[in-house]
């Protein structure tokens, strides 16, 4: 009896966990979008690379800040180091990533248009990851439900 | 300013101390190049497109793309004291692409002037010679002496070369009696120092353009003196540039230098 509550119980959290991921991934890539976006618009007002990557944070500490921080650190850090040295986000799919990867790069450029060109670039990309992600809104509920019931299943075989 | 920072490693050997070239060049495919006091020195490794984009965004602070309209327009000043020229693909609003960097950097030779000073001592004097000459190296000396003897000095430096003021204050030593407007159009400020602190001697870089050849005729007729650089190789050569200011009432003395060396290697001192 009460190994198959366990079970139940183990079956249930694994579906709210997976729930949970999902909606931070949600969240994260939104995050993401509003940065991006953020960035773009200030690209236009020609601000140190620092500052940009800042108002793209917007306060929240977020890996742009800490970016910002380890460039102001570190000033003669070349793109490619300074991506490897940013801390990875497990919750991003790989062409998530690679779509950041390809963006930071453009934000060494010497001139503003270039930079703006490289965030439009991924915004746009960014867009379609979230109209992706958009159709996969109803997951989280159904990894919840998916995990009661598999839970009670268990539970029921098990007993 | 560490160039083992700024350049990547292998590029400058170990030890090799930069801090006192006066002039650092990148080019791609090229060794990092620079001019120091004992002569010209050239590394061994080439460097790469993105090693010379690299260094100008650590020789910015990362602000390279806002500053890129100052870089096309012909330089950034440096924190510092000195200023970055920059060659590659122009656009329409700037320069799209970097090839080539020149770190020009200022150095101060406190008795760069000790030799000619007595003979230029409040008179109105032109210092003329070549490119990397040391024309402002003397030219900021002999600020810092009309200071010491008691002139009023009013210094418009366009560039940041002469004073490099940084957080109000100037980071080479221009005299205790010395008032910068840096940055700025030249004619501008030479003409605010003039209307605004009453200099006795008026002093700027690099004269050529129109505008500032007026206000310096303008501050002469007032009774200031005025201590400039040209680039140029003689008064004959000078003449058609800067006549206004070549005639009587005008420059009184001129110092020409030649060369490139530390210290400035004067040639001449000649009456106008």
């Amino acid at each position: 009896m009460i190994g198959a509550l366990l079970c139940a119980a183990a079956c249930a959290g694994a579906g709210f966990y997976a729930a949970e991921r999902t909606q931070e991934r949600m969240k994260l890539l939104s995050e993401w979008q509003a940065a991006l976006e953020r960035m773009a618009g200030a690209a236009g007002q020609e601000l140190p690379l620092p500052d940009l990557l800042r108002a793209g944070d917007a306060g929240r500490g977020g890996p742009l800040a800490q970016a910002a921080a380890l460039l102001q650190f570190r000033p003669t850090i070349g793109p490619e180091e300074w991506i490897n040295a940013l801390p990875k986000e497990k919750l991003l799919r790989k062409e998530e990533r690679q779509a950041l990867e390809e963006c930071l790069p453009g934000l060494w450029a010497p001139h503003p248009v270039w930079q703006k060109r490289a965030l439009d670039r991924a915004a746009g990309q960014w867009r379609e990851f979230l109209r992706e992600n958009g159709r996969q809104r109803g997951r989280p509920r159904l990894y919840r439900q998916l995990g009661i019931l598999g839970g009670a299943a268990m539970f029921i075989l098990l007993c | 300013m560490d160039w083992h920072l700024i350049v990547p490693a292998g590029a400058l050997p170990a030890g090799k101390d930069l801090s006192r070239a006066r002039e650092v060049r990148l080019r791609p495919g090229q060794p990092i190049e620079a001019l120091l006091p004992e002569g010209r020195w050239r590394g061994k490794m080439p460097l790469s497109p993105q090693d010379i984009l690299n260094a100008a965004q650590a020789l910015t602070n990362h602000g390279l793309a806002a500053r890129n309209r100052e870089l096309a327009q012909g330089y950034v000043p440096l924190p510092g004291g000195g200023r970055m020229g920059a060659a590659g693909r122009m656009g329409e609003n700037g320069l799209l692409e970097i090839t080539s960097l020149c770190v020009r950097l200022p150095h101060e030779i406190r008795d760069a002037a000790a030799e000619c000073y007595p003979v230029v001592r409040g008179k109105s004097t032109l210092i003329a010679g070549p490119p990397g000459s040391g024309k402002t190296t003397l030219l900021r000396d002999l600020i810092r002496r009309h200071g010491l003897d008691g002139y009023q000095v009013g210094v418009a430096d366009e560039r940041g070369e002469i004073a490099a003021c940084q957080g109000g204050r100037p980071q080479l030593d221009v005299g205790p009696r010395c008032d910068v407007v840096t940055g700025g159009d030249k004619a501008q400020s030479l003409m605010m120092l003039l209307r605004a602190l009453a200099p006795q001697v008026l002093a700027t870089d690099e004269i050529g353009g129109g505008a500032e050849i007026g206000v310096l005729a303008q501050a002469l007729r007032w009774g200031v003196r005025i201590l400039c650089t040209v680039h140029g190789g003689g008064k004959a050569d000078l003449r058609p540039r800067l006549n206004p200011l070549l005639g009587p009432g005008g420059f009184e003395k001129i110092i020409l230098l030649r060369g490139v060396g530390e210290p400035p290697q004067v040639v001449g001192r000649e009456d106008v």
